[in-house]
């Protein structure tokens, strides 16, 4: 839900997240700041109304764009909603962590979606990752300056006692004076917000800001909390906002394993996943460091036993892993089987193996396989374990030559000569159905693939459906593709009737089918007619709330 | 109710000091134990816990044996002060027998008298019943702040200004002293709001009172700023506050006093706690005394956390969270 944007006031613009910073006599706010100000008239930056309890005129609370209003009293009538989206209880939000996931849960669960959202008080600068990675835009000065009042030394990985550094461990320009006064610690705090920031802003346009939150969250308790209750309670909601394509990560902590993408791949396994037809003979292998698996060392070797057995046309190779649980080898080229890293140490701990057994169990007790072989590596005894009837060929060096012509021996013992024949279009309707649901199997019907891995199209006689790249890893759809999933009602936005051209506005959309996740291949469709085929840029919630935005981005039109 | 409960004598019976006409006089204090307050059944305000003192069935006797008890206690004294945790002229709550046995009794000794009541409870008839027994009285309004958003959002007052202004002025006009209470820091205000709006309203009560009260909030049990306070989403005055609140009275007629329940502890108005005892014995000697060069103490550095707090409160957007508590190292 982390997001950059653009926040214009007065004609100045200021990209989010961003830290508001107070603007007082005792407190000015930093040159070229966005300054948050109680309301006095005529000020640049943001405008906080006085409460309804101040005394005095009560004028100007409705120009302000913050309103503390009644601060929450229950006595007091509900309060009209001010530009920005707040937290209602930031103490109880502080102390409790469930109390505070709860909160962000029902503003991203609501219209208040598309609001900006403040942040008063919590916008330290460890905890400005997760709080952005929560949808929070706009961050106070307020723990700035509280910390440094308290003689609190500001760090991206927590605070620390001021008095007690011996040396300053930072080179900001407050800092490189060698002066340890209040203004200067204060000096040091800002900047240390400021650059996170900047940082946060990047990892967000890297598409990585997951994996600063994993990092930065290891020094505070309430935070590693926040994270884990966010994955655990509000799946849902993270998935919605986490596009279906995006950059390489390393998946290094316990919370990487609950990473939206990474729930996703399982849960979208277990929702849509069907082995490709005509396979009979399951073979699991170890995940290899190089991406995609096929480009590796071992599965290149271990390909070549199976090329050579006669029966890859009804072997269907799995690869056991950590996080992803399973990655088919039709699917490795689908995100994020291609781009995570883990740390390996040939020990599985116990989250790792759990999760392998249930998928591999979940994989032989659905699909159904005449025969199972076990090639594995450091996951073989916990993976053996869950198997019936199976067979095990790796003797635990699935790369050894012995372990390689006893697979080999193994196939082509069950396989005899029925396993020649053409799996393309198989495996792609398998990925097709991974990608769109069951729809993206109506893409294959009648079809035939060209052209050579990874690069492939689907084509129905001389008709182009879509095609599948190495570089995209899922399959892109053309007019025609569009065509066949309007007619499933799958991946459509509704529009208006007019002729989209470069882009779809959220203004114009209707409706959007509520699976569409950003980056995903889209029709855009006026009754039924498809008008465009292009990639989802919102969550289909955002297509339809938001009055401005591209929505699609237009690949093709009419 | 607690079977075991005695209510035949006052819940609190205590001697402190006053200044009276220019002297500092000993005064007898007793808390009553009465049916409660007739607003705690109506909701109560958000800072009163005093209900707990309320004793249901009590029995005019019992009221009647608890007044003899106190009346026993302070034979010496030129000035005894009644508090019910209510209001002394509610007839449920104080029947006429033990109310007028106590105004007869203290008529007798020529011993001043001071009673509590809500606003609503001080009728032309009542008051006239009441001079007739005995004319040295002062009753007690707690007006606790003269903004009605802040009566009805914060506090929970049950009453706007109006209806204490009217009391008060027909207190004034039947020659009845007036004392006012005003509240410091009410809840989801902040140290500065609550700060302004002390002076503001005690400017106004000025009007009509011969003294007035400065009562810091003090967090008390089964209140809803006990639940605030709990989840740090409240502190009770720092003590800097009520220096800053008392000092703005230089120039009013009325007489200030100021006797913070729980000062310097965490529930009551406090400071860093270096410096809370000092703080506090100025506050007592200035109630004493009058004198405004009695208040103040040597700096100390939670001056500086306060002023931040003061200047950096009204930013905040959702709730009063406890600034000082989220940032400092923990008290020791």
């Amino acid at each position: 839900m982390g997001r950059i944007g653009v926040l214009e006031l007065d004609g100045k613009k200021h990209t989010t997240p961003t830290t508001a910073f107070v603007d007082t006599e005792k407190y000015p706010a930093p040159p070229g700041s966005l300054t948050l100000s109680i309301e006095r008239g005529g000020e640049a930056g943001l405008v906080i109304a006085r409460s309804r309890f101040a005394t005095g005129p009560e004028a100007g609370e409705a120009q302000a764009d913050l309103r503390p209003g009644t601060r929450g009293s229950p006595y007091a009538p509900p309060q009209p909603a001010g530009g920005f989206a707040t937290v209602a209880d930031i103490a109880g939000g502080l102390l409790d962590s469930t109390e505070f996931v709860a909160a962000i849960g029902k503003i991203k669960g609501s219209e208040d979606l598309l609001r900006p959202l403040y942040c008063s008080v919590m916008g330290l600068p460890h905890r400005l990752a997760l709080l952005t990675y929560c949808g929070f835009d706009v961050f106070d000065s307020v723990p700035l300056i509280m910390a440094a009042e308290n003689g609190t030394y500001l760090t991206t990985t927590g605070p620390l006692e001021h008095s007690a550094l011996r040396e300053l461990p930072c080179s900001c320009p407050a800092c490189s004076e060698g002066v340890t006064d209040k203004k200067h610690l204060l000096a040091h705090n800002c900047h240390e917000a400021i650059s996170e920031l900047k940082l946060v802003r990047h990892a967000i346009s890297q598409g990585r800001l997951r994996e600063l939150v994993e990092s930065r969250v290891r020094s505070d308790p309430w935070l590693v909390q926040d994270l884990r209750l966010l994955d655990l309670e509000h799946y849902e909601l993270l998935e919605m906002h986490t596009p279906v394509r995006g950059s390489p990560f390393h998946a290094g902590s316990k919370e990487s394993l609950m990473r939206p993408d990474i729930v996703r791949w399982r849960r979208r396994l277990e929702a849509r996943y069907a082995k490709p037809e005509g396979t009979r003979i399951l073979l699991l292998f170890p995940c290899s460091a190089r991406k995609p698996y096929s480009l590796s060392q071992s599965h290149k070797r271990f390909r070549e036993a199976v090329a050579s057995s006669g029966a890859g046309g009804i072997v269907h190779e799995v690869v056991v892993t950590s996080p992803l649980g399973l990655v088919p080898r039709e699917l490795e080229l689908f995100y994020p089987a291609k781009d995570y890293d883990i740390p390996v140490t040939g020990h599985w701990d116990n989250d790792e193996k759990k999760m392998a057994q249930e998928m591999v169990t979940w994989l032989v007790t659905t699909q159904r396989y005449d025969l199972v072989i076990s090639h594995l590596g450091d996951e073989r005894e916990p993976v053996n374990a869950v198997l019936k009837d199976f067979e095990d060929t790796s003797l635990g060096h699935p790369g050894s030559r012995e372990s390689l012509d006893n697979l080999e021996a193994v196939l082509r013992e069950h396989a005899g000569d029925t396993g020649m024949g053409d799996r393309t279009l198989a495996d792609m309707r398998a990925l097709c159905v991974f990608q769109f649901g069951p729809a993206g199997g109506n893409l294959c019907e009648g079809a035939v693939i060209a052209g050579r891995w990874p690069n492939l199209k689907i084509m129905r006689g001389r008709t182009q459906l879509g095609m599948l790249t190495g570089e995209r890893g899922m399959v892109s759809l053309t007019m025609d593709g569009a065509r066949v999933l309007a007619s499933a009602d799958a991946y459509c936005v509704e529009i208006d009737d007019f002729a989209p051209k470069g882009n779809l506005f959220a203004i114009g959309v209707e409706k959007a089918d509520g699976q569409i996740r950003i980056g995903d291949d889209v029709a855009v469709t006026h009754k039924g007619e498809v008008r465009a085929a292009g990639v989802a840029k919102m969550t289909p919630v955002e297509m339809e709330l938001a009055e401005r935005g591209e929505a699609v981005h237009i690949r093709h039109s009419l | 109710m607690d079977w075991r409960r005695d209510l035949t004598s006052p819940a609190s019976v205590w001697r402190e000091k006053e200044l009276l006409q220019g002297k500092v006089v000993d005064v007898g204090v007793a808390i009553l134990q009465t049916s409660g307050c007739r607003h705690y059944h109506e909701g109560g305000c958000s800072m009163c816990g005093y209900n707990v003192d309320g004793a249901g069935d009590v029995k005019p006797e019992q009221l009647e044996k608890q007044v003899e008890h106190a009346l026993g206690q302070f034979k010496d004294v030129p000035f005894i002060k009644i508090y019910t945790s209510g209001s002394f002229l509610d007839e449920c709550e104080v029947p006429s027998g033990p109310r007028d046995k106590l105004l007869s009794a203290c008529a007798d000794r020529g011993t001043r008298l001071l009673f509590e009541t809500r606003p609503e409870f001080v009728t032309d008839q009542t008051l006239d019943h009441v001079r007739a027994i005995h004319s040295d009285i002062e009753i007690a309004l707690g007006l606790e702040s003269a903004n009605d958003n802040v009566l009805s959002w914060s506090i929970n007052k049950g009453f706007a200004v109006k209806d204490y202004d009217e009391a008060a002025r027909k207190l004034k006009d039947k020659g009845i002293d007036v004392r006012t209470y005003v509240l410091l820091k009410p809840p989801f205000l902040t140290e500065r709001e609550a700060v302004e709006d002390a002076e503001r309203t005690i400017a106004h009560a000025s009007k009509a009172s011969s003294c007035i009260s400065l009562n810091p909030v003090n967090v008390q049990k089964g209140t809803l700023v006990e639940r605030l306070w709990r989840t740090w989403a409240y502190r009770p005055p720092w003590l800097w506050s009520v220096l800053e609140v008392l000092r703005s009275t230089k120039g009013i007629d009325s007489k200030i006093v100021c006797d913070p329940s729980g000062g310097g502890k965490e529930r009551g108005a406090h400071n860093c706690g270096k410096c809370d005892g000092v703080v506090l014995d100025s506050v007592k000697a200035f109630s004493l005394s009058q004198d405004h060069s009695r208040l103040g103490a040597p700096d100390c550095e939670c001056r500086g956390i306060w002023e931040s707090v003061m200047e950096l409160e009204g930013f905040v957007m959702g709730g009063t969270p406890d600034l000082q508590r989220f940032f400092r190292r923990q008290r020791a």
